[in-house]
């Protein structure tokens, strides 16, 4: 049952804002993009498959919530452009960013470091580095102009601890945690916070593995203190509402861990 | 230098301000130090110089990377062109990954230890700077991986943050956020660490036996600016 948008905690936070999530396909993107909607930002869903993001849009409309998609590439300059001036064009502004997408599989595949290629490292950076470089560039006119400007990037824990399984992934995702606090001394000036948050949610190809590996889920899950995986629209999109929200106006350059409680070393 | 380990000495960080003080220091606690020119843009050309820098050496026992700043640098991240990000980041990265992977064959058999350099202001970013302190946080990142991932040779990795004044004139136009704390000015030891004595006397202690079992570190080398919370 669709519980009742108004009765949402996230209802109406983000009333007149105009967001852009990337990687808004599926997964957590998809999630972000449906709390965004449902706190009543308008939503331009982007993703490289056109299909998916339309299904991400129907499922916004469902609720009542509004929302495009944009076939976007966030490695493609021109693309990239040209989905911000769609957002401009048919919502008057844009004042939140969510840069959220990930170069898909190869993101989760385990590696020695000796047999990584400069196409593994490349072609993950063109996706997680350069679609952050080039959605804030193209974006930073108008988060400026709209004076209330949001620019989120969705990292890992992966990016904390370093893991062992898979250097290139945390490797970026580290280095997303630099882009977002320079980027914030950058633009603190303009009245634009950047964050970033290291998710730890239960996406549709997690729950294939957990069903097919029930002992590892066992394992995993013991990690948590909450003892679950995040809701990529409950936990973690809801946290991305919260940020971009007058509510947590003041917060700026962190890299908040969205993780139910796993990674607590600072 | 403890005269058993870490007397061969790599120091692949072309162009980095502190690169040749510290080669020079570690030489004057004993250390034959080989300094790597520019190494190329690709794996092979990474393992050639390598290979050859370690021919000199005879054996291998300590690498030190770093990564100056490029020249497009400081500079507000949207001004820069796409070519140039790529440069300063991924392009940058790459080398460093081809270091380790290039230092690895010299150092699996009898472990050693790896310190990549980079700039203590990635600990809490900075303006114009925002494609370096990317990388320096994907540097230390990928420190902790293969850390992880080379314990088992008993090769050791560290993160080295260095405070901006061993950069010189690198930094120079650059705005490097001052520590929040109010009184005497900082640093808390009252003076500046130097590349010479004070990096290399860190990086030497990194290497030796008091630093056996440490590794996967982020250490700080600025007087006591930035505390790590």
């Amino acid at each position: 049952m669709t519980q009742d948008a108004s009765s949402l905690p996230e209802a109406g936070l983000l009333a007149g804002r105009v967001a852009l999530v990337t990687g808004a396909g599926g997964g957590i993107g998809r999630g972000i993009a449906q709390a965004l909607a449902a706190a009543a930002a308008r939503v331009v869903v982007t993703g490289r498959r056109g299909p998916t993001c339309d299904e991400t849009v129907a499922a916004i409309s469902r609720e009542g919530g509004i929302a495009i998609a944009v076939e976007m590439d966030v490695s493609d300059e021109t693309a990239v452009r040209r989905a911000v001036r769609t957002a401009v064009d048919r919502f008057g502004g844009l004042d939140i960013v969510v840069q959220n997408a990930n170069a898909g599989g190869d993101s989760a595949r385990p590696i020695a470091i000796d047999a990584i290629t400069g196409d593994d490292l490349l072609r993950q950076a063109r996706v997680a580095w350069d679609g952050s470089f080039l959605c804030a560039r193209a974006a930073l006119p108008h988060l400026k102009a709209g004076g209330r400007g949001r620019f989120i990037v969705l990292g890992s824990s992966f990016g904390m601890h370093g893991a062992a399984m898979n250097p290139v992934y945390s490797a970026l995702k580290g280095g997303d945690r630099g882009f977002v606090k320079s980027l914030a001394r950058e633009w603190g000036p303009h009245g634009i916070t950047v964050n970033g948050i290291e998710p730890s949610a239960a996406t549709e190809p997690t729950e294939v593995f957990f069903a097919q590996n029930p002992v590892v889920r066992d394992l995993y899950l013991k990690l948590f203190p909450l003892g679950r995986l995040g809701s990529p629209r409950e936990d973690i999109g809801r946290a991305v509402v919260a940020l971009c929200s007058d509510l947590m106006g003041y917060v700026t350059g962190q890299n908040l861990p969205v993780d139910g409680g796993l990674y607590t070393a600072l | 230098m403890d005269g058993t380990v870490a007397t061969r000495v790599m120091l692949a960080a072309h162009g980095l301000g502190p690169g040749d003080a510290l080669a020079l220091g570690l030489e004057q606690q004993g250390a034959k130090v080989a300094r790597l020119g520019a190494c190329g843009a690709s794996r092979a050309d990474w393992q050639a110089a390598v290979d050859a820098a370690v021919r000199d050496l005879g054996d291998l026992d300590l690498v030190v990377h770093g990564t100056a700043l490029p020249a497009s640098q400081p500079a507000d991240l949207d001004s820069l062109s796409l070519a140039d990000w790529q440069q300063a980041t991924s392009g940058a990265l790459f080398e460093t990954l081809c270091c380790l992977q290039a230092a690895l064959p010299h150092l699996r058999e009898r472990g050693g230890t790896i310190v990549v350099l980079g700039p203590s202001a990635a600990l809490v970013g900075a303006p114009g700077l925002v494609p370096w302190i990317t990388l320096a946080e994907a540097q230390r990142t990928l420190v902790k991986a293969a850390a992880r991932q080379w314990g088992v040779h008993s090769i050791r990795l560290h993160w080295l943050g260095l405070g901006s004044a061993l950069y010189g004139d690198a930094l120079r136009d650059a705005h490097i956020p001052a520590v929040p704390e109010l009184g005497p000015p900082p640093p808390a030891l009252g003076r500046v660490p130097d590349a010479h004595a004070d990096a290399a006397a860190l990086v030497a202690l990194l290497a030796g036996r008091g630093a056996a079992s440490l590794t996967g570190a982020t250490l700080n080398l600025d007087g006591g600016d930035w505390m790590v919370p």
